[in-house]
């Protein structure tokens, strides 16, 4: 055994000093920026901790925010932040008076130590899941990633718990554990609905008899459906007939070909049933089958879906699996350019408003790029350029990927391709 | 990836050293709509604190000439802004001494003039000015008044039916007017320096916090430096 397979990367200081600039990034981030959205989540954790009956529902994601401010109350002013608060969401004026408040700085930083608890633990998922000799590299584009930090950190969103439980269920399927993987898989599709277009490829891709496929979709399904049932699912309305009213289930047919009175061609739809029909004409099987395809349906998502900036993190680990393929890593650079010019459509709530804890006068104020740009050129046209942009990078990522590991049809994917010998001059046509 | 966050911070940075960004003080928003009429010897003023240094720019809302009202056909229209044409509104920005709604001459710190033609909407009007440096914790009279218009020329200001800004109140025609106000907003000119300022007197008011933000900074960045020296030494070992 070599010395890379006995040691976690972890505890390695290649490893150990990217890991050392990344949370000196976040540490210094994490006092300072916000969206009102952190706010809005620990709210609801405080109704319940308050036990008021018209409270928000207490499913997973509540609850584990009760937890988180529950632990975090005896070090903040948790009385004159939270008291005079009653509804489940924020509003502008007590997200004002929540950024004015002299203790800002201290609870924006204790609201996010657990995010940064998970983080680690996806970090640590990552790196079991790639090659020892990759994980400086990909601890360094993870902790040096700004859509890393803007979404855990700036932004303040949960997401980073859903990208932890997707890596938990690859680490599952890797470990030929297919049942667990599409639990932990489900569990994530509570937390946030989206991680249940992957249960199909990982149901494909991990059995190969029907009746196994089946049983693991219906296992992945099982704990979204149950919390459907049960009225307690992730919909802050948490009612089964208020969930087909969410407007998140209608960002992934945004795009759309309008056919015929009421005949809509929706693109995503397209595109993943043809990535799953695929998988049925031609199963595929094993581990680097299941991160591709994954990453195939992710990128399609974002490449046809509206979503919210932060969403954005869930591509992250499956970018972190291909750093080493050719030209990607540029490609990413341009993906992230154009959504940083896609999140203008946003205005000041992901500009200014993000770090007006500083000096909120100031960051009140302050024009956001699109009002800025929308004086010598339309914004709501840039935005659009940069959406476009940044389809086509997702669209360029899926192609490097496929034309490195070989086509969807190619029985050899996954499998070590054999290194083609470099021609000779002579059959080169030189001299 | 880096060069991208690398623009978002040089972005960031020069936008806030550039030091161009007018902050309102406070806001009356749409809590009136009594007008005021301005002609021939009437004016309305408004004292009002200003809370910080570098008063630059205050914003009125304004409503057109009675002469415009119903004027739809763009004949009509031309024709009456040519009566218009060489009137003035004039805004006065005066200091006041504290316990004081008197304006006097030798107060006076700014004089501007907005044409009555331009006032063609009924909408907030910006009227900007040199940042005055000594503005913070000083009290101020803003006063509004067109002479040269006359009746059938009005034009309008608004004033709010509530005591909307408790730290001043509207003057009508030299007479305070109890829980009435200008809607008005004015606005400082904050630079880096103040936003520099302004963070620090956050920071300042949880101190036992910035301590240890500050201790976990640093002991995080010689941890980075710490195992980045490591991390070559292992390297150059390997090499060798």
């Amino acid at each position: 055994m070599t010395e890379a397979t006995i040691v976690h990367p972890f505890r390695r200081a290649a490893v150990q000093k990217w890991l050392a600039v990344g949370l000196l990034i976040r540490f210094i981030v994490m006092p300072l920026a916000t969206h009102s959205d952190l706010l809005s989540i620990y709210q609801r954790a405080h109704l319940i901790l308050a036990g008021r009956p018209e409270g928000p529902n207490i499913n997973l994601l509540n609850a584990l925010h009760t937890g988180f401010l529950w632990l975090a109350r005896p070090l903040i002013p948790y009385q004159s932040l939270w008291g005079g608060l009653q509804e489940t969401t924020v509003s502008a004026a007590e997200w004002l008076n929540f950024v004015n408040s002299p203790a800002v700085f201290r609870t924006l930083f204790l609201l996010k130590v657990p995010y940064l608890a998970f983080e680690l633990l996806a970090l640590w998922a990552l790196l079991s899941l790639v090659e020892p000799a990759k994980a400086p590299r990909t601890t360094a584009f993870w902790m040096l990633n700004p859509v890393v930090i803007f979404s855990t950190y700036i932004f303040g969103r949960f997401d980073i718990i859903i990208v932890w439980l997707l890596l938990s269920a690859l680490i599952l399927a890797k470990k030929d554990r297919p049942q667990l993987a599409l639990l932990t898989l489900g569990v994530a599709a509570i937390v946030r609905v989206y991680p249940i277009i992957l249960v199909l490829p990982f149901a494909f891709i991990l059995k190969e008899r029907w009746q196994d496929r089946f049983r693991l979709a219906a296992i992945g399904g099982l704990p979204l459906f149950a919390s459907m049932a049960l009225g307690t699912s992730s919909v802050q309305f948490g009612t089964v007939q208020n969930y087909g009213g969410m407007p998140h289930l209608e960002y992934p047919l945004a795009m759309k070909f309008f056919l015929f009175g009421q005949d809509n061609l929706y693109i995503f739809v397209f595109l993943y049933a043809l990535i799953i029909m695929s998988l049925y004409l031609h199963p595929r099987l094993g581990f680097e089958n299941l991160k591709r395809f994954c990453f195939y349906v992710m990128l399609m998502f974002f490449a046809t879906s509206f979503f919210h900036p932060h969403y954005l993190l869930w591509l992250i680990p499956f970018i972190a699996f291909y750093i080493d393929v050719p030209q990607l890593l540029p490609l990413h650079g341009v993906q992230i350019s154009a959504w940083m010019i896609y999140t203008f459509q946003w205005g000041r709530s992901l500009a200014g408003y993000l770090i007006a804890s500083i000096s909120p006068a100031f960051f009140w104020a302050i024009v956001s790029p699109s009002e800025w740009i929308g004086q010598y050129y339309p914004a709501d046209q840039l935005v659009g350029l940069g959406r476009s942009l940044f389809s086509a990078s997702c669209l360029a990522i899926a192609y490097l990927v496929w034309r490195k590991y070989g086509g969807a049809f190619n029985p050899t994917i996954g499998r070590a391709r054999p290194e083609v010998p470099a021609a000779t001059p002579a059959e080169a046509g030189g001299v | 990836m880096f060069r991208g966050l690398k623009a978002l911070v040089i972005v960031v940075t020069l936008m806030s050293l550039s030091g161009c960004v007018d902050v309102p003080l406070v806001g009356q928003g749409s809590f009136g709509e009594n007008k005021f009429d301005l002609y021939g010897e009437r004016r309305i003023a408004q004292e009002f604190l200003s809370t910080d240094r570098n008063l630059n720019r205050i914003d009125i809302w304004l409503n057109p000439s009675r002469v415009l009202k119903g004027k739809e056909s763009l004949v009509e229209r031309r024709q009456a802004l040519k009566r218009l044409t060489g009137k003035n509104v004039e805004f006065r920005l005066y200091e006041l001494p504290s316990g004081s709604f008197e304006p006097k001459e030798e107060n006076r710190v700014q004089t501007l003039r907005l044409p009555a033609k331009k006032i063609r909407n009924a909408a907030l009007y910006k009227l900007s000015f040199k940042p005055l440096p000594d503005s913070q914790r000083q009290r101020y009279l803003l006063e509004l008044r067109a002479p040269s218009l006359s009746k059938d020329l009005a034009v309008s200001a608004v004033i709010t039916h509530i005591d909307r800004y408790p730290k001043g109140r509207a003057i009508l025609n030299g007479v305070p007017a109890a829980r009435r106000d200008l809607r008005f907003t004015p606005f400082i000119r904050m630079n880096a320096r103040m936003v520099a300022n302004s963070a620090y007197s956050r920071f300042q008011a949880d101190t036992p916090f910035t301590l240890f933000w500050l201790g976990l900074i640093g002991l995080t960045s010689a941890a980075a430096v710490w195992l980045w020296r490591r991390a070559d030494q292992e390297e150059e070992l390997k090499d060798d």
